[in-house]
C-alpha cells in the first residue's frame, strides 16, 4: 500500500494464537568487537576474573542500596604499552520477556565512557522462566552484528523499558569503583 | 547482496537501535562514514533527551516544571518544535491531547523573542510531560542527523531508527514484528518501505497512561511520514477512540487498533466507522 509519504504492506495475518509467538532476536556486537570499539587505542585486552571480598560486597551494596546479584565479575582490561586505558564489563539482564546482553566501558577512574547493547532476545514468558533458557546465554558469543539481504527485522509494540539495563550499569559502575579504590584495576 | 550495520544503546528510557545499509562494504569493518553517521544519530537522540525529558531537572521541561508562575524560559529549538506540535494537536482535539496531563491546559504558552523560543508558565501547578511526543521527534532528528553526517562524507545514507518500537526508515525495507505484550515473542506484521510507525499500549497494566484517560485495553499503531506524527497520533486515536480521526488523514497517516490478543486481526483507518473499543 502506498500513501503519500509512506509505503507499507501487511504480512499475512498470524494464525489463531494457540502456539506462543515466535521469538525475536538481534545480535549487534561480540564482546571482542565492543571492546575494540570502546578502546580503539588498546593494544591488548587482559581478561581478569575478580571476586569481591565480603567487605567489598558490603560497601557496594551500601552504595547501591540493594543486594548484589553476584560477587564474581569478568573484567576486560584495555591496555596500551602497559598503561591502563579502561575496563569493559559484559553482563546480562532479564526483563519480563526479554534477555539483553550489554557492555559497559569505564575509564581508569571508573567513570562510565560508553554503553552498548550486544544482543537482544524477545521471548515467551514461560521460556524466560526456564533455567535452561537462561543458561544458554552464559558465555554467549554473538555470531555476527550483521544481517544479510532485505529481510531486516525490527520490532514494534509498547515502549520497552530499559530499567533493567540502567540498574545493571549502575551495579557495574559501583563494583568497578570499589575495585579501583582498592587498587585492583592495575 | 546488501549488508547492514546496526547498533543499540539505552536512550530515551528505552533501547534505541540505529541501522545503516552498507552496499558493497566489508561488513566486518564498517566504513568510517557509517560509524560517524551512527555516532551522529546517537548524539541527536541525547540532545533531544537532554532538552525534553521530564526526568532531568536541567532540561527545558524540568526547568519549566520547577519554575514559579510567571517565569519565562528560553528553550531549545527541539523543545519548541515538540511544543508547537503539542499545541496544534491540543487545538485540533479540543484539549483532548494535553501535554500538561490535566494540570493546566492553558497555563503555558510559547512565545518568541528575536530568534529564541520562550516558554511561559502562567500558573504554579502546571507541569509539562512530553513523553507522548518527544520520542517520535527524537527518532526523526536522529534519522536526519545520520543522513546529514553521511552526506558530509559524500554518501547517501539508507538507514533506520527504532526507539523501543517507535521507528522510521529511509531507503531500507524493514520487516516489522509486533511484540506480544501479553505472552512475549513477536508476530510478523508488516513491511515498511518508507515512513514511520509508532505503537502504544494503553492496557491497564501498561506503562503508558492517557492523561485524564478512560482506562481502556488499547493497543494502537500509527503509520505516517514522520515519527513525531506517528507517536503523537497514537494518543489521539486512543483518546478519541477513532482510527478515522480527521488528524489521521490530515497527517497522511494510517492507524490500527490491534486485537487485544494480537490474533492478527486489527481495525484500520480505512475501515468503516470507529473501531470497537
Amino acid at each position: 500500500m502506498i500513501l503519500r509519504g509512506l509505503s507499507f504492506s501487511l504480512l499475512a495475518p498470524a494464525a489463531a494464537l494457540v502456539a506462543p509467538a515466535p521469538v525475536f532476536a538481534v545480535d549487534y556486537l561480540t564482546p571482542e568487537q565492543v571492546q575494540s570499539e570502546m578502546f580503539s587505542g588498546a593494544k591488548t585486552f587482559e581478561m581478569r576474573q575478580v571476586m569481591l571480598t565480603v567487605e567489598q560486597q558490603r560497601a557496594v551494596e551500601e552504595r547501591l542500596g540493594e543486594p548484589l546479584r553476584r560477587t564474581s565479575y569478568d573484567l576486560r582490561l584495555a591496555r596500551s604499552e602497559g598503561e591502563l586505558l579502561g575496563v569493559v564489563v559484559v553482563d546480562d539482564v532479564i526483563g519480563k520477556f526479554e534477555r539483553i546482553t550489554y557492555a559497559v566501558g569505564l575509564g581508569p577512574d571508573a567513570v562510565i565512557r560508553a554503553i552498548e547493547i550486544l544482543s537482544y532476545r524477545e521471548s515467551h514468558g514461560q521460556e524466560v522462566r526456564l533455567p535452561a533458557w537462561r543458561r544458554q546465554f552464559v558465555g554467549k558469543r554473538a555470531t555476527s552484528s550483521l544481517q544479510v539481504g532485505e529481510d531486516i527485522a525490527n520490532i514494534s509494540g509498547a515502549t520497552l523499558s530499559c530499567t533493567h539495563v540502567t540498574q545493571g550499569v549502575r551495579r557495574i559502575a559501583s563494583v568497578v569503583e570499589e575495585l579501583r579504590s582498592a587498587g585492583e584495576l592495575e | 547482496m546488501k549488508t547492514v550495520v546496526r547498533r543499540a544503546r539505552p536512550a530515551l528510557g528505552t533501547l534505541v537501535e540505529l541501522g545503516i545499509l552498507l552496499p558493497g562494504a566489508d561488513p566486518a569493518r564498517p566504513p568510517p562514514w557509517a560509524l560517524a553517521a551512527l555516532a551522529a544519530g546517537f548524539e541527536a537522540l541525547g540532545t533531544v533527551e537532554q532538552a525534553t525529558s521530564a526526568f532531568l531537572p536541567e532540561s527545558d521541561v524540568g526547568r519549566f516544571n520547577s519554575a514559579r508562575a510567571g517565569a519565562t524560559l528560553p528553550v531549545t529549538v527541539d523543545t519548541a518544535r515538540v511544543l508547537r506540535m503539542a499545541l496544534r494537536l491540543s487545538r485540533a482535539t479540543d484539549g483532548l491531547f494535553d501535554v500538561t496531563c490535566r494540570t493546566g491546559l492553558s497555563d503555558w504558552s510559547l512565545g518568541r523573542l528575536g530568534g529564541a523560543a520562550l516558554l511561559c508558565k502562567h500558573a504554579p501547578n502546571v507541569r509539562l510531560d512530553l513523553g507522548g511526543v518527544a520520542k517520535g521527534y527524537a527518532v526523526d532528528r536522529a534519522l536526519e542527523a545520520m543522513t546529514a553526517r553521511a552526506r558530509s562524507f559524500g554518501r547517501r545514507a539508507s538507514c533506520w531508527v527504532n526507539a523501543g518500537g517507535d521507528l522510521r526508515t529511509q531507503g531500507v525495507v524493514l520487516r516489522v514484528c509486533l511484540r506480544d505484550e501479553r505472552g512475549g515473542g513477536a508476530w510478523p506484521w508488516l513491511t515498511l518501505r518508507r515512513g514511520a510507525l509508532a505503537t502504544s499500549d494503553f492496557a491497564p497494566t501498561a506503562r503508558a497512561r492517557l492523561a485524564g484517560g478512560r482506562p481502556r485495553g488499547l493497543h494502537v499503531s500509527v503509520l505516517s511520514p514522520r515519527c513525531l506524527w506517528s507517536d503523537a497520533l497514537t494518543k489521539v486515536v486512543a483518546l478519541s477512540g477513532r482510527c478515522d480521526h480527521p488528524l489521521i488523514s490530515s497527517h497522511q497517516a494510517f492507524a490500527f487498533v490491534h486485537d487485544a490478543a494480537l490474533s492478527g486481526r486489527n481495525r484500520g483507518s480505512e475501515d468503516e466507522g470507529p473501531p470497537v473499543l
